[in-house]
């Protein structure tokens, strides 16, 4: 019996995922366990689809979008930084790709992402720090109303609490990801438990 | 179902025979009927097609005016801001036949009551202004109207030397093309 | 001489930082911006010694124009016009990956018949992106004439497309929950003959070109991109299954209707341009053969939903639309926070990942090999600056 995709990130020792919607797994990283993660969804033969950030109240919220070549679903991880330190280990000497990733949210926000050769601009005029995609404390909104179902988590927050976080869910996971919920067409809900049944 | 193919292989003698068939290929072109036009001298067939600037649409029973009800929504929607409504107010004497109108009655005590003698403001459409150099031609603007009184011209001829050629008044520009079909 | 400052000497901070790495006895050249067969204006700085290439490094940015900050600004439909300006040759693959992203998030239905619409313009307009590439290309290795067959019958796609568009290159047609205008007889009966032409003309291509001695050696050995490089830099599309890998996101997580047509993946094992060419070569008779498909099942009925929201603001949350376009897995990653603006606009071109592996694929390689690699891999410029 072959195991679902979302399981084998899980049994992979990718951290417990914290949400699925629509056949994409989310997973809430601190920055310390990236670089392990983003090795072991390597390991996983996952390929990068692309690295951004975004402006948000609590921090600057770093997104990887992995996908694979031949399995459907998507894995997210997600990184949320202070703005204080905006700092996160560069995964490039795992995905080269990130390079340029890294060094585009360089220019959009001022991350700095250490271990990445080389943190020049990238699209942006060089002679300049423009951080053209901050956003001014009135138009920022909160991580947490955005993404309720999230749970995340700055401080290093206490192991088995996430652990736990992470079995509750599983079960809703699958049904939340059978419902479907954001497909737009009655078709693919079908395609999708079709496709579900058969892997499991 | 699919499978992965093998990218297929050349002899040298296959690759000397593909330099006469690709010969062939262009000796047969060069026999063939030109396919360009040769402007100006012959037009391309599709430009009935072709999409371009807003106009607005006149009424269908007084051509001088346009659908327009100015509201304002296709300026709003417009992502370049390329369109601006030039409206006069102007204050008019109620029409005195629409006291005589039965359903209007309930609107006029409340007119009564809060002003008199109030004199009934009308919005007229001076200028239709359409900013041709920003407008990206993507159709929000025709799609919001909530009346279609915009429509794309076909208007594909358009050359200019200065930017300000391209600001046109769309009014304007739909009644000359209405004084023209009547006269012509 | 004599009025140039020492630093204007040096070249621009590029080349400074570039000149910093290089080694004695080296060339460091400027390939590009305006460069014929960088198709756009794309940089790259090469180090050479003699004809090989020891490091060359990208410089993006010339055509940068912030879309992402655009996203910010403008409202949910205003954007829409954005998207046929990222990727001008697949444009309608763009504004799909957008209205999908947002139709995610406002759980919109789209009618049956606007999907076949969608699928048949889509698979249209990858053809029209393909005979662009195609001559392109060939006009790239210094053969002249195939860009003039192509843009001929690309040419015909284009008057089609402009029938129901009504514009040539930047489409802005589909539109949340459908697509902004219904096809006409008149196109559907010119898209039947295209199609039936294109049958007798991609033959001819293959007399003309594919199979010429001249260009295998050109495009043979050349550039191998490893499915393990491939999954590093994320490569997508032609590139990916020129590297011996089926992924497409149309049979892979089928969207929209791609699970009713009966086509193949065309997929070489080869990993070189050669590879790649044929890939898109094969791709063209497969959209083809799905449009036919779709035409000929193409149901009655609306192009728009019965209930539109007047002013479009999703709930809050997040989506992903991916699409497969003519150059790899196209992505729009949009956050709402409920109003009507997006709150955060992500796009992932696919050409962006396709070119960051230039570097380590051209090095050690023939000055005049690059030109070959570039090419196959089939860059679209504006796509990779936004
Ligand atoms: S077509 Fe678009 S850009 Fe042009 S005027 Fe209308 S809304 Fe504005
Ligand atoms: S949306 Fe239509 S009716 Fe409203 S102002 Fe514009 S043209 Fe006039």
């Amino acid at each position: 019996m072959k195991q679902s995709w979302v399981d084998q990130l899980n049994a992979a020792g990718v951290p417990k995922c914290t949400e699925v919607r629509k056949g994409v797994a989310c997973f809430c990283l601190e920055s310390q366990n990236l670089l392990d993660s983003v090795r072991k969804i390597l390991e996983l033969e996952y390929y990068l689809q692309d690295v951004s950030a975004s402006d948000f109240q609590e921090g600057y919220l770093l997104t990887y979008h992995f996908a694979h070549f031949e399995e459907p679903g998507q894995a997210v991880f997600r990184v949320l930084i202070s703005h204080e330190h905006p700092q996160v280990p560069s995964i490039s000497s795992f995905y080269q790709g990130a390079i340029w990733h890294e060094q585009e949210c360089t220019d959009f926000y001022g991350i700095e992402f250490t271990g990445h050769p080389d943190l020049k601009p990238l699209l942006l005029v060089p002679e300049e720090n423009l951080c053209p995609l901050r956003k001014d404390a009135r138009s920022k909104k909160s991580f947490l109303d955005i993404f309720p179902d999230c749970k995340l988590v700055e401080a290093p927050p206490p192991p088995e609490s996430e652990e736990n976080a992470g079995g509750q869910e599983s079960p809703e996971e699958k049904a939340s990801k059978k419902k479907g919920s954001g497909k737009s067409k009655v078709q693919k809900e079908d395609d999708e438990t079709a496709q579900d049944s058969g892997q499991a | 179902m699919t499978m992965i193919k093998k990218t297929p292989k050349q002899s040298t003698l296959q690759g000397i025979k593909s330099l006469f068939v690709g010969l062939k290929v262009t000796g047969r072109n060069f026999v063939m009927p030109q396919i360009t036009t040769h402007y100006p001298r012959k037009e391309v067939s599709n430009l009935a097609t072709y999409r371009g600037h807003v106009d607005l649409v006149p009424k269908e029973d007084d051509p001088m005016t346009s659908k327009c009800i100015l509201c304002g929504q296709c300026a709003k929607a417009c992502p370049s801001n390329c369109i601006e409504l030039v409206i006069r107010k102007e204050e008019v004497e109620p029409p005195p036949d629409e006291e005589a109108q039965p359903d209007s009655g309930s609107k006029e005590e409340a007119t009564a009551k809060s002003a008199p003698k109030k004199k009934k403001v009308k919005r007229i459409l001076d200028a239709f202004m359409l900013n041709y150099n920003l407008c990206s031609l993507c159709g929000q603007c025709v799609q919001t109207c909530p009346v279609d009184s915009l429509e794309f011209s076909t208007n594909s001829y358009l050359a200019g030397f200065t930017r300000e050629e391209f600001i046109f008044d769309l009014l304007e520009r739909m009644r000359n093309k209405q004084k023209a079909s009547s006269s012509g | 001489m004599l009025h140039y400052a020492h630093e204007q000497l040096q070249g621009d901070y590029y080349t400074r930082a570039f000149q910093a790495g290089a080694q004695e006895d080296t060339l460091i050249i400027n390939m590009g911006p305006q460069h014929p067969s960088t198709h756009g204006v794309l940089r790259i700085i090469l180090e050479l010694h003699g004809e090989y290439i020891l490091r060359a490094e990208p410089v993006l940015g010339y055509v940068h124009r912030m879309q992402e900050k655009m996203g910010e600004v403008k409202t949910y439909p205003q954007y829409l016009a954005n998207m046929g300006r990222v990727d001008y040759l697949h444009a309608l693959a763009w504004n799909w990956a957008y209205v999908r992203a947002v139709e995610q998030l406002l759980e919109l239905e789209v009618p049956e018949r606007a999907e076949y619409v969608r699928v048949i313009t889509c698979e249209l307009n990858r053809i029209t992106s393909h005979l662009l590439w195609w001559g392109a290309y060939l006009l790239d290795l210094g053969a002249f004439t195939p860009i003039m067959y192509g843009f001929a019958d690309r040419e015909r796609a284009m008057d089609l497309l402009q029938i129901i568009t009504g514009s040539r290159l930047t489409y802005c047609y589909y539109t949340f929950g459908g697509v902004t205008a219904d096809l006409t007889p008149q196109f559907i009966d010119g898209t039947k003959d295209f199609c039936k032409y294109m049958r007798t003309r991609l033959p001819m291509y293959k007399d003309l070109v594919t199979d010429n001695m001249i260009l295998r050696h050109r495009v043979d050995d050349i550039g191998i991109i490893s499915v393990d490089m491939a999954r590093r830099y994320g490569v997508t599309g032609p590139n990916l299954r020129g590297s011996g890998v089926e992924h497409d996101l149309r049979r892979n997580t089928p969207y929209s209707i791609y699970d009713r047509f009966d086509f193949e993946i065309p997929a070489y094992e080869e990993c070189d341009a050669l590879a790649r060419y044929l890939v898109r070569m094969d791709e063209m008779e497969q959209s083809i053969s799905i449009i036919e498909q779709a035409i000929q099942s193409l149901p009655e009925g609306p192009v728009m939903p019965p209930k539109m929201p007047k002013v479009i603001k999703p709930p809050k949350g997040e989506a992903y639309g991916e699409v497969e376009g003519a150059r790899g897995v196209i992505g729009i990653h949009v956050i709402s926070d409920g109003t009507a603006t997006p709150y955060r606009i992500k796009l992932r071109a696919p050409s962006f990942s396709n070119l960051s592996l230039f570097a380590e694929v051209s090095k050690g390689i023939l000055l005049a090999d690059a030109v070959s690699i570039l090419g196959s891999l089939d860059l679209v410029i504006p796509e990779i600056d936004r």
